[in-house]
């Protein structure tokens, strides 16, 4: 049984999705919010293994609430649900922690099959979002190599095993591919690898997104400081 | 001249505004700042000051003494009708509880503002009903309610609650429970400080802010009332000894009638944009939590003056000199002009923010609403898949195409209208993401190529419009009749011409034939788009052969026509 918390602050569609969930036989929605500050007091004590959380909340954004509570639920998935088609609104969503987005309408089948799929490591990655990350890591390694000492060290001797900051060489191919439009499949037959190693570098370069914006939250909070 | 001309224009859209007269001085209001189209100006409390600048935006910075019982409001003369409040909200909160008494849900119900008929004293003003509804969670057992007073930090007002009612409906349907919750007997009713049955405030960090009053009648009613004159701190009644049982599945809905007025103390910024000429007066006011007023105002005079008068008459002056003309006819006609050009940057700024709340207003009612009809549709769809040959099914399809297609055109206007989106980066971003949307629902596979460093380009909310549209309608006519297995998608741009290139390796088409068979009905309306913005269309094809359409426009420099 698959847990779902719901955080969306249109009645009907919240409505909706929980009488989408409270069908399907391997789901079920343990927690409802209309708004983001009770759900991100909420949900680390919930722990549900999926969330599904709208990007435009009333009183912090979703982006915000994901920030918040994805350290403290590493084993919750969270999706995000937006009406509004903003790659660059989705794009900060999943580099705060989530790990997928449906654009609504969503239909119930595909809700479902968004929720599985994801519970079972699929993660996908549009062909905008593989063009954002592609920027991110670009100023994350040159702001990176940078400061510090006068002479930079060149982004080539970063070691991309022990640096979070930058993509591997596989990995940098994956993306490449997904902003060319490539799918997962084709991907897997361009570089004789197969569709899960495929996902299973997504899924890395995910991680490392999340790793890398979470220090620059950091970074950012202590220079206020 | 033209030179000349241009920087003349630029100025007379100045507008002269002056600060002057002598703010009365009220100790405990200050005016921290005074901006003007981003200018900072000092604010003496005494002796008028004079601004130039642009009168686009206004923006005044002010606060009142954090301290219990006072508010602060404020008010423009001139464009207020009334006094208003900085935003601020108490809120009824149901809680889901499971049978651990673990929360396994919560809802928010805010209330803002002042309801029509307040006459400050809670229990004299009139009562306005309301209704609202959830579904119960998973795994709840009971819920709880709360009225909090805890909203924005310096927050304080008034809140009376009468006639609460939840209602459990079952979801069958068929029965619904009523539970009626007023604080009806308890101890020492009859005075402010008692303690209701059912009801307990102890859980806020101020209890005596939940009181007890008394609605007048033959029968006195005692209601609950949240009367926060604290800034920091907030009262609760909270549900206890009560149980409302719930199960999944139910609707639960709570009715209650409301009276209150709820604004806060402390520091606010208020903001005004689009001033026309004339005079105003700026007005930050104490008053009581329950919004009765103290005397203790402070006025900030301010003028609007039309801009530059002597500079024009300088300038139509000079022209005429030059021209050798004298005809008072042309003075009027080119002042007019001017007048009407500059009531156009006026409006600039408010336009901009117009955008944005059209954004958000069709984002936030059309697009949420289209969505729940998008998705019960495709769920009754689904559930008619037992009845087969059922013409209802088609129906209903329809209806989900419908709801679909408005969804996304919704989304599409929400792009277009929002300002922040009027570069060449983000449409490279959108563009993106909505095809690979589309095309991911079809067997077709999609190539891009559009360069990782676009350059900066700002395009306006009209062309990238058409633009988009022109693709969308292009890959439309690709998924209905190309059958083709490929689209390549190419976007680039230099020298402020965006070049856009949509091809496939479909079937492809004789182009004489077109329209003729009521296929490609679409290219005349994407040349018309093309034309609209003042670009062009390439279309080859032949039969076999493919389709590729080209798309070039010029985009120039500020195009989106606001600095």
């Amino acid at each position: 049984m698959i847990t779902v918390a719901v955080v969306e602050d249109d009645a009907r569609i919240r409505r909706t999705v929980q009488e989408v969930l409270a069908k399907a036989k391997d789901c079920r929605c343990v927690a409802a919010f209309s708004n983001g500050s009770t759900a991100a007091e909420e949900l680390p004590a919930l722990k549900p293994d999926v969330i599904l959380m709208d990007i435009n909340l009333p009183d912090i954004s979703g982006v915000e609430c994901v920030a918040q509570i994805s350290p403290q639920l590493p084993k919750s998935e969270i999706i995000m649900l937006t009406v509004f088609q903003d790659p660059d609104t989705i794009f900060q969503a999943l580099a705060a922690g989530a790990h997928g987005y449906l654009v609504k309408p969503v239909m119930p089948s595909k809700l479902l099959e968004a929720i599985r799929e994801i519970r079972n490591g699929g993660v996908p990655m549009s062909p905008s979002i593989a063009r954002n990350v592609i920027d991110y890591f670009r100023r994350a390694g040159s702001a990176q190599a940078a400061p510090e000492s006068a002479v930079a060290t060149p982004l080539s001797e970063v070691d991309p095993e022990k640096n979070d900051s930058v993509l591997g060489p596989r990995e940098q191919q994956v993306v490449e591919a997904l902003v060319e439009g490539y799918s997962y499949k084709e991907i897997a037959g361009k570089l004789d690898i197969s569709i899960w190693t495929v996902a299973t570098y997504v899924r890395r370069i995910y991680e490392k997104l999340h790793v890398c914006s979470r220090r620059e939250i950091i970074a950012k909070v202590s220079i206020k400081k | 001249m033209l030179t000349s001309c241009s920087v003349i224009m630029r100025r007379a859209f100045l507008a002269l505004l002056v600060l002057s007269g002598r703010a009365t001085a009220v100790e405990e209001i200050q005016i921290h700042q005074i901006e003007i189209d981003g200018s900072d100006y000092a604010v003496p409390l005494e002796g008028p000051i004079t601004v130039v600048a642009m009168a686009g935006r206004l923006r005044l910075d002010f606060s009142g003494p954090v301290l219990d019982g006072i508010r602060l409001r404020y008010r423009l003369e001139g464009v207020d009708k009334s006094w208003q409040d900085p935003p601020n909200f108490m809120r009824i909160q149901i809680q889901f509880m499971d049978e651990r008494k673990d929360i396994v849900g919560s809802i928010d119900f805010p209330i803002r503002g002042e309801t029509p008929g307040w006459r400050q004293a809670v229990e004299l003003s009139d009562f306005v009903p309301r209704r609202e509804s959830m579904l119960v969670p998973a795994m709840s057992r009971s819920a709880s309610l709360s009225i909090l007073s805890h909203g924005h930090d310096d927050g304080v007002g008034v809140l009376g609650l009468d006639r609460i009612r939840f209602l459990v409906t079952p979801a069958d349907g068929k029965t619904t429970k009523e539970y009626p919750l007023d604080a009806t007997s308890g101890e020492k009713m009859d005075q402010r400080q008692g303690s209701p049955r059912f009801w307990y405030k102890g859980f806020g960090n101020r209890a005596e802010i939940a009181e007890l009053r008394h609605r007048p009648g033959p029968q006195p009613r005692p209601i609950l009332v949240l009367n926060d004159i604290d800034p920091q701190r907030y009262g609760n009644w909270t549900l206890i000894n009560q149980p409302l049982p719930v199960a999944e599945g139910d609707m639960v809905t709570l009715t209650w009638d409301e009276a209150h007025s709820i604004g806060r103390s402390g520091r606010h910024i208020a903001e005004y944009t689009g001033l026309k000429p004339g005079n105003y007066a700026f007005k930050a006011e104490l008053c009581a939590v329950d919004g009765t007023p103290t005397g203790r105002v402070i006025t900030i005079p301010l003028v609007v003056v039309p801009p530059l008068h002597q500079r024009w008459y300088f300038w139509i002056g000079a022209l005429t000199i030059a021209a050798g003309l004298g005809a008072w006819a042309g003075h009027a006609f080119k002042r007019r002009r001017l007048m009407q050009r500059l009531a156009e940057l006026e409006r600039v700024h408010a336009l901009e923010r117009e955008r944005e709340r059209i954004a958000r207003d069709l984002h936030d009612n059309i697009g949420a609403g289209l969505t729940e009809i998008a998705m019960l549709s495709d769920w009754v769809y689904d559930d008619l898949e037992a009845y087969q040959g059922d013409d209802t099914k088609g129906r209903v399809e329809r209806i989900r195409q419908s709801a679909m297609e408005l969804a996304r055109s919704v989304d599409e206007i929400v792009w277009a209208i929002n300002p922040a989106n009027d570069d060449l980066k983000r449409f490279a971003n959108y563009l993106m993401q909505a095809s690979s949307q589309f095309l991911g629902a079809t067997t077709i596979r999609v190539r891009y190529q559009i360069p990782q460093d676009l350059p900066p380009l700002p395009i306006s909310g009209k062309i990238r419009h058409n633009l988009f549209l022109v693709v969308r309608e292009a890959l439309n006519n690709t998924v209905k009749y190309a059958q083709a297995s490929l689209v390549r998608i190419e976007l680039d741009a230099a020298d402020q011409i965006i070049r856009l290139v949509v091809e496939d390796d479909g079937v492809g088409f004789a182009v004489a034939h077109t329209g003729s068979d009521g296929t490609h009905e679409g290219l005349s309306s994407m040349e018309q788009r093309m034309t609209d913005i003042g670009g062009v269309l390439h279309l080859v094809t032949l039969p076999g052969r493919g389709t590729r359409i080209e798309l070039q426009v010029h985009v120039p420099p500020g195009s989106q026509g606001h600095p």
